[in-house]
């Protein structure tokens, strides 16, 4: 810095120069800095607008792409190769759902009818795959439910009958027991005043469904012990507690009142026990003509 | 009237003795100019005043540099323009790692050397001696003088070789360092410091020659 202010010590020589150099910027060549200036400003304010709405809409695009692949792969499309197969199938699936026991109640009373619904149904879907249906006729489509039928008709359709039957008929026979056994609880109450009381507990363990009871002669001791006798003997047999007497010992004492007796249990509808009873009233009075009409 | 004064003065105490200039030894509190680089990155942000600030700084000195270099008041505001334009375009590219200053000299030294390149003619002017152009006998004879020396001085400028003119001009003009005079002028120190002395020297004799009786 030294050598600096040796070269440029000067002052006369910086005092001339000062004196020398007092022009100024003209105002034309100002004005047009200034202008150039001001223009830039502006271009750029436009460049630095440009500059950020790029990125914005590149994020905006790469947004937009993502929600339509989204909303895309949330929309189940249908292939364009087996459109018709995919319907079927899930028509079938929706069929499926459906109640079981329906559908099979419904193609054992109407397996032709339920047959030709699904056909039906196939061709709805067909129509809503929009696929042009084979021509087919009439003749065509009958043919076709037929088959359709055949497939679904059970090869044991009479079993299948025959064992509804049955429980129903199981169901009935309980209904129908119950009331007998309280009328032979009953019976066998009035039986205990005149009866051993070792008798009425073995009555009492036929009633509660003992298979077998072993009845001794000895202890039978009047005819209504007999016809008691008889009517374990007859709940051997049968191995039913339909087998108790429903009458009682007064009644059976003559074939009449018996008789009354088991018309009221056949007007009550306790055929069985009227049944048991008129067996064990051919038993006990040969001779008296049962109408087993009634 | 003076023995009023001299009372007043004692009443005041001491401090009342101080001249009134002394108030001007306080710098008063005032907002600070903002630096250049700070105006030149406003303007980046698009404060055209802040660029005209800047421009209203630098202007005059850039032009009397570029005057006295080019020798032709239309090339040099050719080349001021020039200069300007570029700082313009390559504001976005402005890093305040130096002088503001510097930056613009350079720019405009750069503008000036390719103002040559495009003007091969560019030659040395022909100095024409003072004295064969003026007329003392009118004017007064101190005027006369100084106005001589003027006109020597610039004759002297002129006759200076580009390199040295460009030197002395960035010292002179723009109060820049033999190293910021390197930088501007993409050369080393000793170079801008011979350069230098060359220049000043030529100068001062042309100056030494003018105050001369003849």
């Amino acid at each position: 810095m030294s050598n600096e202010r040796d070269i440029s010590n000067d002052s006369a020589l910086t005092t001339a120069y000062r004196e020398l150099a007092t022009e100024t910027t003209p105002a034309s060549l100002d004005d047009a800095v200034l202008r150039e200036a001001a223009g830039a400003s502006k271009t750029s304010s436009y460049a630095s607008i440009i500059g950020w709405t790029r990125p914005i809409a590149w994020a905006a695009t790469i947004g937009l792409t993502l929600f339509i692949t989204l909303q895309l792969a949330d929309t189940p499309t249908p292939l364009l190769d087996t459109p018709a197969e995919e319907m079927t199938q899930s028509t079938q699936a929706e069929e499926r759902t459906e109640p079981d026991h329906l559908n099979d109640a419904e193609h054992r009373a109407n397996p032709p009818a339920a047959a030709s619904r699904e056909a039906d149904s196939e061709a709805a879907v067909r129509q809503r795959a929009s696929i042009p249906a084979p021509a087919a006729t009439d003749a065509s489509n009958q043919k076709a439910a037929r088959s359709v039928a055949d497939e679904f008709i059970p090869p044991d359709t009479q079993l299948l009958e025959r064992a509804d039957a049955m429980a129903e008929l199981q169901a009935g026979s309980e209904r129908a027991l119950e009331p007998q056994t309280k009328i032979a609880i009953e019976a066998a109450s009035d039986f205990d005043s005149t009866a051993d009381a070792a008798m009425s507990a073995e009555v009492a363990e036929a009633e509660s469904g003992a298979d077998e009871i072993v009845v001794t002669g000895a202890k039978i001791a009047n005819p209504a012990d007999e016809v008691q006798a008889a009517v374990a003997s007859s709940s051997r047999v049968s191995k039913a507690p339909a087998s108790v007497p429903n009458c009682s010992a007064e009644q059976r004492n003559s074939a009449e009142d018996w008789m009354n007796c088991i018309e009221e249990l056949e007007s009550a509808g306790l055929h069985r026990a009227a049944q048991a009873e008129r067996l064990l009233l051919m038993e006990a009075f040969p001779d008296f003509e049962v109408d087993e009409s009634r | 009237m003076a023995t009023l004064l001299a009372t007043i003065d004692d009443l005041r105490g001491p401090t009342a003795t101080l001249p009134v200039d002394a108030s001007l030894a306080y710098p008063q509190p005032m907002t600070p100019a903002p630096e250049d680089s700070a105006l030149m990155l406003r303007y980046c942000d698009g404060d055209v005043s802040a660029f005209e600030t800047l421009y209203r700084r630098h202007n005059d000195s850039l032009y009397r540099y570029l005057l006295r270099l080019c020798s032709d008041p239309d090339a040099a505001q050719d080349v001021f323009q020039d200069a300007w334009g570029k700082i313009i375009k390559s504001r976005d590219r402005y890093r305040p790692t130096a002088k503001f200053s510097t930056f613009l000299f350079r720019v405009a030294h750069n503008c000036f050397i390719d103002y040559i390149r495009r003007n091969k003619r560019h030659t040395h002017q022909d100095v024409t001696e003072p004295d064969e152009q003026r007329h003392p006998g009118d004017q007064p004879e101190a005027l006369v003088e100084k106005s001589l020396a003027k006109e020597r001085l610039e004759v002297a400028i002129r006759s200076l070789p580009d390199e040295q003119r460009d030197v002395y001009l960035l010292h002179e003009e723009a109060g820049f360092t033999l190293d910021q005079i390197a930088t501007i002028t993409d050369s080393n120190r000793e170079t801008a410091k011979s350069r230098l002395r060359y220049a000043v020297n030529k100068l001062k004799q042309a100056l030494e020659l003018a105050s001369e009786p003849s």
